[in-house]
């Protein structure tokens, strides 16, 4: 699977660091947030973005390994829900540097806060049933229906949790109104940035499936006696 | 936002400094993530016949 050659690794490559620039040199801070914090948006909602669409992409292989039996949609699921983990992880550190920007503390048990966490414990789980199961057709079948299941709650906890409860989480990118309002500097930033990070998403999944592939057939290789 | 909340003032050096801090720890891992690119790349392409990728 080869995602993207030479040319798209050179255009993201300089294009994340004009992001970057234009992140904290070219928008301008938002108002109503404390200082230069409403930068963060820039990192955190493409973070958050990415796990969603991890987690989509995790219940949508384990699907088609449940229909195909193919080992090749295991590797593919796993390695979806380990970069969602990653970027879900990486979703909540940057929320809880904002929180202690804009409301002098690090955690403050927010729905939102308190979903994201509730998130990460269930595909925790997800790689700790993995481990726990040696062998490869059980361990897929069973991560699969885990997965499914699991994806369940992405919506609930993503989307509906923070929605329902009075929160201190600034309005969402499409807010209430169903309008994205933000001056043109930032919106131009933000969108580009939401590109590069899915671009990013796109290079490193293909990464790891592949990765994947190799290790589980050099495994494959050792139990059949005919390693290198 | 908290009604007290207190107003920062940054100065233009300052948020050129965390951009170049941030220009630079991204190029670090895209060099990495090239790296593991050719790796993976090269292991690929020494497999077996009998076991194409």
């Amino acid at each position: 699977m080869k995602v993207f050659g030479t040319v798209g690794k050179v255009v993201l490559g300089v294009g994340m660091a004009v992001i970057l620039w234009g992140a904290f040199l070219y928008a301008h801070p938002a108002e109503n947030f404390v200082g230069e914090s409403s930068r963060i948006v820039f990192f955190h909602v493409p973070m958050a973005w990415i796990a969603a669409l991890a987690f989509l992409l995790a219940a949508w292989h384990s699907a088609l390994y449940l229909k195909t039996r193919s080992i090749e949609r295991d590797d593919a699921a796993a390695s979806a829900a380990r970069l969602g983990i990653l970027f879900c992880t990486l979703a909540t550190v940057t929320g809880s540097i904002f929180a202690k920007v804009m409301w002098n503390s690090y955690w403050n048990w927010d729905p939102r806060e308190t979903s994201i966490v509730l998130l990460l414990l269930v595909y925790g789980a997800y790689l700790g049933l993995r481990q726990a199961i040696e062998e490869p057709e059980r361990r897929a079948t069973l991560s699969a229906a885990y997965a499914l299941l699991a994806f369940v709650t992405v919506p609930f906890l993503m989307f509906a949790v923070p929605r329902m409860y009075a929160s201190l989480h600034p309005d969402t990118v499409l807010n209430a109104r169903g309008k994205v309002e933000m001056s043109p500097d930032i919106k131009l930033v933000f969108f580009t940035s939401m590109f590069a990070f899915t671009a990013l998403f796109a290079w490193m999944y293909a990464l790891d499936i592949k990765a994947t592939r190799l290790i589980r057939r050099l495994e494959e290789r050792a139990e059949g006696g005919y390693a290198p | 936002m908290t009604p007290d909340a207190p107003t920062v003032a940054v100065s233009h050096g300052a948020l050129f400094y965390v951009a170049a801090v941030n220009i630079i720890i991204w190029a670090g891992l895209f060099a990495y993530l090239v790296h593991l690119d050719r790796k993976v790349r090269s292991a690929m392409s020494r497999q077996t016949p009998e076991d194409p990728s």
